[in-house]
């Protein structure tokens, strides 16, 4: 038979002998080269989290030096001149007052000192030293024990005087108890100066060094932000007590209450789209605006959320209209802020809906509905199931947004300073992203380490709630 | 011609028999699905046109023909699972055991209870093996107590000839199966709602020729219950087990239709069409 010519226009080159085809080596060079590319890329997405991680852990611990706002003399009566004996003031006199005005005086006053009156010498006193009360002054640790409750009760309000002695009564607190109340309620003993938890860590001696040229006598030692205390305890103005409980409790609570909204209806949404809805033009509409709606910024939201839940239905968002005692004055409260972000994550669990029923094989499908079940059953006993652990990650994605989300609860009001627990629907509430926003634009190194602290808070608070997720979404797996 | 000299000794029977019995009996054979003058549309294709197709009661119908002739087509739109594509509508009727399945008070979701279906690949739910068969007999009597579902499933996987395999793993997913395991669980899915009618879309197409074997014994066994039609690329397989056989062709504009249908016997030994001559000795196209 003969040979057939080509169909093709230009034969291809011949290949050379195996092993030396240049062709093949310069393929393979464009291959490796790829893949250093790929890889590259991993190394430079890993390296910015790394770094994004170290910068915020760097500032939840570290060296400190504290003190105290209040001045410690400042806060004791100190005995008066007048009931000092003539040799005490004299000494004062021969301590403070500088020595070439002591050799000057006896010529201006016309006698020594030791000739003046009692009365004479405290006005010298007075003339010629800065501050007399200062040295006169007693330290706390001098004080009796009655005098410390007195300073107590002199520098704090009376109601929290008597909250203190309901803890725990005066009387029976020790004397370094007492002494330690007084540094944290009146003196407000704080953190003046921080370092970063690596430079504490790893260059611990120059610090202390510097500590000590430039804070001499300074109390200084290593202080942890991130502490049991700061998740527990009520938030204050000062970051040393501070904590986030209220705000933890808050963002738990909208966030149960936006997955309570938006998971069931954005499930039921998809799969009407998916499953039942025909391919009409209407439908492609709406199909169109859920992909849109997924790309709004969230502050867009948050300022629906005001318009809407916050203003317009504050009748029901404040509960009044439920009959609830005491409702807030207008809808600032957790079931505004869970509407809204239930409405923000929606179309993001709409679209993953969708997806993962989608990728459900049609062949289940068919498999079902020729044994006679109806679409329905079809759906509900098959395609569901198979289609939830997906659905599960679009869910999961969904909570990390609302959980991070803050623009849009600023305005729908999550407020900065609450200091009472949200117990409901209808509470007023903070969240964590809005309390670490609040600290960080201050102008504050300490209020820096607790928002670093309350940002370390909110990825634990992630990481739980997708953890829930994807502990549900194996079981599912493994169901199937 | 060769083909005929490969049917298995059973399917050789089979055609005997009714060849004996000859074309002249073939009216107190009892029609099942009756299709006449079908069209069938995709939107404003028409995958079929004047299809008239005849399969009868305890008989097996092979439906043979190349490739995109319309033959799953056609099978489909005898237990309307055409319908679950959005914009198809047909011309012409259906009937099943008389009635026209394509009835306005027709649902197919009924239809499909009485002419079950087997396909291409084997699909079983991602669910046990017992819950696989279960599905469907609950569909029908959710309440059903659990010794008699025990024993309507044991009935259904021994039907189809899967029992010995699977009953000491009957919680174990279907999925798990070999795929000719998975086929016959299949089958067994369709007759545990004991429909009259099992139409199988080229069911051995993706399985090995033992399990192909299997799966070709157990159809002959179950046409004694059901009424089988079988859509097969595969010549010999429609030769061995098929009583009856269509065979199909594409016109010029897509549009498939039967050309001829006959006996199994006269198909593959003295075709009336050239067409089907040229395809059945596969020397065609």
């Amino acid at each position: 038979m003969a040979v057939s010519p080509s169909p093709f226009p230009q034969t291809l080159p011949a290949p050379p002998e195996i092993g030396a085809d240049p062709s093949v080596r310069r393929r393979q060079r464009i291959g490796a080269i790829g893949q250093a590319g790929l890889f590259l890329s991993l190394v430079i997405a890993l390296v910015a989290l790394i770094v994004l991680l170290l910068d915020v852990v760097n500032k939840i611990g570290g060296m400190a030096v504290y003190g105290y706002r209040v001045d410690p003399l400042t806060i004791v009566p100190s005995i008066p001149l007048e009931e000092l004996s003539q040799e005490e003031l004299l000494q004062i006199a021969r301590d403070f007052i500088p020595a070439e005005r002591l050799d000057e005086l006896p010529d201006e006053l016309g006698m020594t000192l030791e000739e003046l009156t009692t009365d004479d010498l405290i006005g010298v006193i007075y003339n010629e030293v800065p501050n007399p009360e200062t040295i006169t002054a007693r330290p706390l640790d001098t004080l009796a024990d009655q005098e410390l409750v007195e300073v107590l009760d002199n520098n704090i309000t009376d109601a929290r005087f008597n909250q203190l002695n309901a803890e725990k009564p005066f009387e029976s607190r020790s004397r370094e108890e007492l002494i330690e109340l007084i540094e944290e309620e009146v003196l407000l003993e704080s953190v003046v100066k921080t370092w970063p938890l690596l430079a504490s860590l790893f260059n611990r001696q120059a610090i202390e060094e510097e500590i000590q040229a430039n804070y001499p006598g300074s109390e200084y030692g290593f202080h942890w932000w991130l502490t049991p205390e700061f998740i527990i305890s009520d938030l204050t103005t000062r970051p040393e007590t501070t904590g986030v409980r209220t705000a933890i409790i808050g963002s738990v609570l909208v966030i149960f209450f936006t997955i309570l909204f938006a998971v069931p209806v954005g499930i039921a949404a998809g799969i009407y789209l998916e499953e039942f809805a025909g391919k009409s033009r209407i439908n492609t509409l709406i199909q169109t605006n859920i992909y849109n709606l997924s790309g709004v910024p969230s502050i867009i939201y948050g300022m629906l959320g005001l318009a809407i839940f916050v203003r317009a239905l504050s009748e029901f968002t404040s509960g009044a209209a439920f009959g609830i005692p005491d409702p807030p004055p207008n809808g600032r409260t957790v079931i505004s802020a869970a509407l809204t972000m239930g409405l923000l994550i929606l179309p993001l669990i709409i679209i993953n809906t969708q997806e993962a029923i989608r990728a459900v094989p049609q062949s289940l499908r068919d498999g079902s509905l020729a044994l006679g079940a109806t679409k329905w059953q079809t759906v509900r006993h098959h395609v569901l199931p198979v289609a939830m652990p997906s659905i599960l990650t679009g869910i999961i994605l969904g909570i990390s947004r609302a959980v991070g989300e803050t623009a849009p609860l600023i305005v729908v009001g999550a407020a900065a300073f609450v200091t009472t627990d949200p117990s409901g629907l209808f509470s007023t509430f903070t969240v964590l992203p809005t309390q670490i926003y609040t600290w960080a634009k201050l102008p504050f190194d300490t209020f820096r380490n607790i928002s670093a602290a309350a940002i370390v808070v909110l990825l634990v608070v992630v990481i739980l709630f997708n953890l829930t997720a994807i502990i549900m979404r194996n079981r599912l797996r493994k169901s199937l | 011609m060769t083909q005929i000299r490969s049917l298995s000794i059973q399917s050789v029977k089979a055609v005997a028999k009714d060849g004996i019995a000859g074309g002249e009996t073939q009216a107190i054979l009892e029609t099942k699905i009756h299709a006449e003058n079908l069209c069938m549309y995709y939107g404003s294709f028409r995958a079929l046109v004047d299809v008239n197709f005849r399969a009868y009661a305890n008989k097996i119908t092979a439906i043979i023909g190349p490739s995109g002739c319309g033959k799953s087509t056609l099978l489909r739109t005898f237990n309307r699972m055409n319908d679950t594509v959005a914009d198809t509508r047909i011309e012409g009727q259906v009937t099943l055991d008389g009635e026209d399945i394509y009835a306005p008070d027709v649902d197919p979701v009924a239809v499909r209870r009485r002419v079950g279906m087997v396909f291409q690949k084997p699909n079983p739910f991602p669910k046990s093996i017992y819950d696989n068969i279960a599905f469907g007999i609950k569909l029908y009597n959710p309440r059903m107590p659990k010794s008699e579902l025990d024993a309507r499933v044991e009935a259904a996987l021994r039907g189809a000839a899967v029992w010995d395999d699977v009953k000491d793993k009957l919680k174990q997913p279907g999925t798990a199966l070999s795929g000719g395991q998975q086929q016959r669980l299949c089958i067994a899915r369709a007759i545990a709602v004991e429909p009259e009618v099992i139409l199988m879309d080229e069911p051995c197409s993706s399985l090995d020729p033992i399990s192909t074997l299997k799966i070709e014994e157990l159809m002959v066994e179950l046409k004694r219950d059901y009424t089988i039609i079988i859509v097969t690329h595969n010549m010999q397989q429609a030769a061995r087990v098929s009583d009856y056989t269509a065979m199909m062709m594409m016109r010029e504009d897509r549009a498939g239709e039967v050309i001829e249908f006959d006996e199994t016997e006269t198909i593959f030994t003295k075709p009336k069409d050239k067409r089907t001559e040229d395809y059945v000795t596969g020397r065609f196209g």
